[in-house]
């Protein structure tokens, strides 16, 4: 008996190799990329004990439900493939610690049923993952008693009561087996491969990395149009989903019923891989409000349209926010993803929706995505004489103004930035007419030419200047200038004006008085907190500034989008509520009388919400009522 | 289709009216998802020298481009020259002339399409805002086009082909941008076959100061204050009072006859 639970381990090993090639073969039609593996797999076990696992335990029951079920069925089936040896197999010590570690699983078995019992969450997916737990417990349960028997029996007598466990198990193993090949249970081994061979290695062990990595204009094809033009480590990552739906529950563009579910998207990716309708039925919350589609698709055949698998308005919807980025457990990058195929749709297709294309049409003839003339950017400071840095000039800090700059509200914040900068007495200027758009539009629209091509104009203008550092008050220049001009030669320190202000407080270069203020609370950027990791600064200004600050309940790195970002306001998106309407209900119910923002974005987004609301300020034009002069 | 159009869209190198950069024409990207949408195969020709913004037409969807060498003393005569010539397609002669109806600032002119059709002794319709081949299909083809006119009217044409079109800026038919096409496009240039003026052309533009035109109503308004009050009028009585008042205005013609 000891031999038939060997073999049956290793005939579950051998399973899972087969599957694994299987997987292995459809990701190689992906884009080919290089991966250091050895350092890649060298870093697994500690981006996977540390870096998933904390997102995971934001969840506790999920951390909790994965140390019995995977700790107890990888160590339980690998301590039962160690049972070749004889000597183990005639150890009663041995067969103890079978029992122990397919006890635990089977416990892990009874954690994974009550997440979908009495009811699935509407966050989860159904389908193959109703029976997950029957396979697993069967498996587990049967290794169990016959480890059991093992240990009644001495010597592994062939007892015909062992019969029954053993069929339980080998029918649990063939269902895991399953699971495997064509079910979620793949994500254990599309995972660490992904976590080995991750597109963004720098995410892991604290860090930050969130630039879009330049195109090459000159490849054949541009952006992913078919699953097999993404890079075959992206195709390991869809396969490493496990359908949590924590993006889902992130989503912003979800939250107003946009038509984008990321979850369903990454899920219709993998089912394009496996031929689209033939593959396994997606069971979790669709796009809400989407379309009905054809759910064709190939390895080779188009991804978006109506006659293929995802509808257009689903990418449009993306504010690229990075929420799902940020809560997805298996690190998979959404965002990446829907920029290449936005990237096929607007480079190869010119598929972008009405508004954008506009926009797009005025960045690259007029070098501004709302087609007005550049020297009337800064109309808004024309009262405060901000010297102008000519071809040549030198300063201290360059005010890079921004798209918003032309919105006389943002205006303002641009007004109280300056008074602060003066009250400290910095020297800096503006570059005037020669500020063309960064082209931070562009590049999420998915049109990296356009990005290209202003991206080097705006480098060329500022390497033809001299300065310590720039300074802007948008956060999307900010990320832009800061992390992905450097990829195309452009190398500057840049600041955003929060953290200026925030050295010059913290300095004395300017004092405040906390005013007697309602509760302000902070709504993070996505653009300063999530792509830059700046969530301090604003909150030490603020807390200087104002009386009494709040919280949101979603804030800091989780904050939520005020739906301005990635394109999604000209695109002309189709949904059940707006985005900056949910965010401000949020503030309301955090108790928050005034909003305190910190990009022209936000500001837009969040003032066009109708009254009653909260009050909308810059943190600048709170500082400066609050700053004390002499 | 077996009478498949010929069509040459008139290209210029433009700018745009805002930066002042170089930059497609908006009436000239209208003038190519015109001719899309007849379903007519295009060549653009520009008269001048291949310049980079040119490649920014083929993202539109005008993949052959012709740049007339040394047109620049009489682009009228070369352009003219160039369509009737036979050697812009392989296969036939061409159709249908299509521009945008107005200059953008550049090196352009809004004359031209008219100089080009008069040259060539076509009718042109301007200010056209959409177009469609007329059914039933006949030999030479012929257009049903949509005039636009102030304040959001149209006028319904029909002009049979050899035309020229000048496309509005209300029509709706911009075509999608796509990189990928710029980067194929193909940019040749044909010489002109114009003769190089012996003397240098002279400008025989007269340039005249710029006068304020009187506006009719608002000027005779002026002058005449008060008017007449009808209480409760007959219909018939008031829409006479209406009619003699704009006639006195010059608004209306004076009655026929008179």
């Amino acid at each position: 008996m000891g031999l038939v639970l060997v073999c049956l381990a290793w005939g579950l090993a051998a399973g899972v190799l087969l599957a694994a090639r299987g997987l292995a073969r459809r990701w190689r039609q992906g884009r080919p990329v290089r991966v250091d593996w050895v350092a890649g797999l060298a870093a697994v076990p500690r981006r996977y004990l540390v870096d998933v696992h904390h997102v995971v335990e934001r969840r506790p029951e999920a951390a909790r439900m994965h140390v019995p079920t995977a700790g107890g069925l990888l160590a339980g089936s690998v301590a039962l493939m160690l049972a070749v040896l004889p000597a183990l197999r005639g150890s009663r010590v041995y067969w103890a610690v079978v029992a122990v570690l397919f006890a635990a699983a089977l416990w892990g078995a009874i954690l994974v049923r009550r997440r979908r019992r009495p009811v699935v969450p509407s966050f989860l997916s159904a389908g193959m993952f109703l029976w997950l737990p029957a396979a697993l417990g069967a498996y587990a349960g049967g290794a169990l008693l016959l480890a059991l028997g093992m240990l009644a029996v001495p010597g592994g007598g062939a007892s015909p009561l062992l019969l029954a466990p053993l069929l339980l198990a080998v029918g649990g193993a063939g269902g895991l087996l399953v699971q495997f090949a064509r079910g979620p249970m793949r994500h254990a081994f599309a995972g660490t491969v992904w976590l080995a061979a991750h597109a963004r290695p720098g995410r892991f062990g604290g860090g930050r990395d969130t630039a879009l990595r330049p195109l090459d204009l000159d490849a054949p094809r541009l952006g992913a149009l078919a699953p097999s033009d993404f890079a075959w480590t992206a195709l390991a990552s869809f396969d490493a989903c496990i359908q949590c739906g924590r993006c889902e529950q992130a989503c912003p563009a979800f939250a107003a019923g946009q038509r984008l579910n990321p979850k369903a998207l990454i899920q219709d990716l993998v089912a394009a891989t496996r031929g689209g309708s033939a593959a396994e039925p997606y069971s979790g919350s669709p796009a809400p409000n989407a379309p009905p589609v054809a759910c064709r698709g190939s390895m080779d055949a188009p991804v978006i349209g109506v006659d293929a698998m995802i509808h257009p308005d689903t990418l449009w919807a993306c504010t690229t926010c990075r929420a799902c980025v940020e809560e997805c457990p298996m690190m998979i990058e959404h965002v990446d993803a829907i920029v290449d195929l936005r990237r096929g749709q607007a480079l190869m297709l010119g598929q972008v929706r009405p508004g954008a294309a506009q926009a797009l049409r005025r960045m690259r003839d007029s070098a501004e995505p709302g087609g007005r003339p550049l020297a009337a950017r800064a109309d808004g400071l024309a009262a405060l004489d901000v010297p102008v840095l000519p071809e040549g000039g030198e300063t201290d800090i360059l005010l890079w103004l921004g798209e918003g700059a032309f919105d006389l509200r943002y205006g303002r914040t641009l007004q109280a930035l300056v008074r602060l900068m003066r009250l400290a007495g910095l020297r800096f200027a503006i570059l005037g007419e020669a500020e063309t758009d960064c082209g931070d539009l562009a590049r999420r629209l998915g049109d990296e030419a356009t990005f290209h091509l202003l991206a080097g104009e705006a480098i060329a203008t500022l390497k033809a200047r001299t300065f310590q550092r720039i300074v802007t008050a948008d956060p999307h220049a900010l990320h832009v200038l800061r992390n992905e001009y450097p990829a195309l030669g452009g190398h500057w320190t840049v600041q955003h004006h929060t953290a200026l202000l925030d050295e010059l407080v913290t300095g004395g270069a300017l004092r405040l008085a906390p005013r007697d203020l309602p509760p302000v609370a902070y709504h993070d950027p996505c653009y300063l907190g999530r792509y830059n990791g700046e969530i301090a600064a604003p909150r030490r200004l603020l807390d200087a500034a104002c009386g009494t600050r709040v919280e949101m309940e979603r804030h800091g790195m989780r904050s939520m989008c005020c739906g301005g970002g990635g394109g999604n306001p000209i695109s002309d998106v189709d949904g059940a509520a707006r985005i900056p309407d949910l965010r401000m209900a949020q503030a309301d119910a955090a108790g928050a009388a005034i909003v305190a923002v910190g990009c022209p974005g936000c500001t837009a987004m969040l003032e066009g919400v109708p009254a009653p609301r909260p009050e909308v300020r810059d943190i600048a034009e709170l500082v400066l009522d609050a700053v004390v002069t002499a | 289709m077996a009478t498949e159009l010929r069509a040459v869209v008139l290209l210029s190198a433009g700018i745009d009216p805002v930066s002042g950069r170089p930059a497609p024409v908006g009436t000239e990207i209208r003038a190519i998802g015109l001719a899309r949408a007849l379903g007519a195969r295009m060549i653009g020709l520009h008269a001048g020298p291949a310049a980079p913004v040119l490649r920014e037409y083929a993202g539109y969807g005008l993949a052959d481009i012709v740049c007339l060498d040394g047109a620049g003393h009489d682009p009228v005569a070369a352009l003219a020259r160039a369509i009737v010539s036979g050697s812009l397609f392989t296969d036939g002669t061409v159709d249908l002339v299509l521009a945008g109806r107005r200059a953008s600032g550049g090196m352009d002119s809004g004359l031209l399409p008219y100089a080009v059709a008069e040259r060539l002794g076509w009718p042109i319709v301007a200010d056209v805002a959409e177009g469609q081949v007329a059914v039933p299909a006949s030999r030479p083809p012929e257009f049903d086009v949509e005039q636009a006119r102030p304040r959001g009217t149209r006028r319904a044409a029909r002009v049979a082909a050899p035309c020229a079109l000048a496309v509005h800026d209300v029509a709706s038919c911009v075509p999608d941008f796509v990189f990928a096409r710029t980067r194929m496009a193909v940019l040749r240039t044909m010489p002109s076959g114009l003769a190089e003026p012996s003397a240098p052309v002279t400008e025989t533009v007269e340039e005249r100061a710029y006068r304020r035109r009187p506006r009719l109503i608002a000027s005779t308004a002026t002058q005449a204050p008060g008017g007449q009050v009808l209480v409760d009028p007959p219909p018939q009585d008031a829409a006479r009072a209406i009619i003699d008042h704009l006639r006195a205005l010059g608004v209306l013609p004076p009655p026929a006859g008179s």
